[in-house]
């Protein structure tokens, strides 16, 4: 889809998104769960249990950004670590922490109880883009290729695209799994409101995480 | 087919001639100049030459006003070697259009951090 922007970003943001074809990805019906990771870029998951998006919203406006250019709340992480913003290597297993008191944020803590049931998180960033800002096109590190990314509010003009498969189809509320290790994104609010999403990484060799991704072939393979 | 500007900033003692397609272009101005038509399915390149053996650093390079960030270290020497600095010249390959190019360059590249990484977790289960 082509995508013209105020003319107040790069040239190469406004040619990615002007000129770039977009690519529909057709799935097998007998996708393995291997075959997922490696060819899927996008996808809309459920999770298994109910919450409120609103509040998660609210909660997330309240929390403390980091004063950087992209706003970040490091929420959850390993133990006595810095966010690093690209996942260290880890050869053995590793504790991780809460690194802020979530009593003041009882939807947020709740969401983030009921997600560590599924199975374990690596890694958890509330992130806050102002209007008219960007992350440049680039690729994250293999290191940790495949994210959960959960917009808690996704204004019209806020694009996430991805180079050669288009933007995503994010909506408020709705967790995607992502590869950013293998595909050169960008993110753009061209918006005039401030855009939230809550970001995390998880153990994706935990069965529960992958009851999720297996759910989504199911639905594909029948349509849903 | 298409023209396009190039914007650099090289340092070097002495006088840096620049060339396209091995054509010198006499038409720069402050380090900038705009090329002929550029056929879109064969690959450009150009040479920052130095004729008097002092060593030219190619700072910044801006290809049809994109700037080619840590692309300016991928430049090839006359040595065979790769960076951005020589006493004879330095070489950039490119094909158009640029943001394409760009960004399926950004895509393939090599750099240590990504080598690294792929040879651990990533994990994909079986």
């Amino acid at each position: 889809m082509t995508t013209a922007l105020t003319e107040c970003y790069p040239k190469l943001i406004k040619d990615l998104f002007l000129y770039d074809i977009d690519s529909e990805l057709k799935l097998p019906a007998d996708l393995s769960l291997s075959q997922f990771f490696l060819r899927v870029h996008h996808a809309n998951l459920k999770l298994p249990f109910e919450y409120n998006t609103d509040k998660l919203l609210e909660e997330a406006k309240a929390l403390p950004y980091r004063d950087s250019y992209i706003k970040r709340c490091y929420t959850y992480g390993p133990k006595n670590q810095e966010d690093t913003r690209v996942e260290t290597v880890f050869d053995k297993k590793i504790d991780c922490e809460f690194k802020l008191d979530l009593g003041a944020y009882p939807h947020t803590a709740q969401l983030m109880k009921n997600l560590m049931a599924i199975g374990p998180i690596t890694r958890c960033n509330h992130k806050l883009m102002l209007p008219k800002t960007f992350i440049s096109p680039h690729i994250d590190s293999t290191n940790t290729p495949f994210k959960i990314y959960m917009p808690l509010n996704w204004p019209d003009q806020c694009y996430y695209r991805f180079y050669k498969k288009g933007n995503l189809d994010l909506k408020p509320g709705v967790p995607a799994f992502i590869n950013t290790g293998h595909n050169v994104h960008c993110v753009v609010n061209d918006s005039d409101e401030e855009r939230y999403v809550l970001s995390f990484n998880v153990d994706w060799s935990a069965t529960g995480w992958q009851a999720l991704i297996k759910n989504y072939i199911k639905n594909i393979i029948s349509g849903e | 087919m298409n023209s396009i500007t190039i914007k650099f900033k090289t340092l070097c003692k002495g006088q840096v001639d620049v060339f396209l397609n091995d054509h010198l272009q006499t038409s720069v101005s402050n380090n900038s100049f705009t090329t002929g038509a550029l056929a879109p399915h064969k690959t450009h390149f150009v040479e920052f030459r130095n004729t008097t053996n002092q060593l030219i650093t190619v700072e910044k390079l801006f290809l049809d006003g994109i700037d080619t960030e840590y692309f300016i270290y991928h430049g090839f020497l006359p040595n065979s070697e790769r960076g951005n600095a020589n006493n004879q010249s330095v070489k950039y390959y490119f094909n158009i259009p640029i943001w394409d190019w760009f960004l399926n360059w950004k895509e393939n590249d090599n750099s240590t951090n990504r080598m690294l990484s792929k040879t651990h977790q990533g994990f994909i289960p079986l």
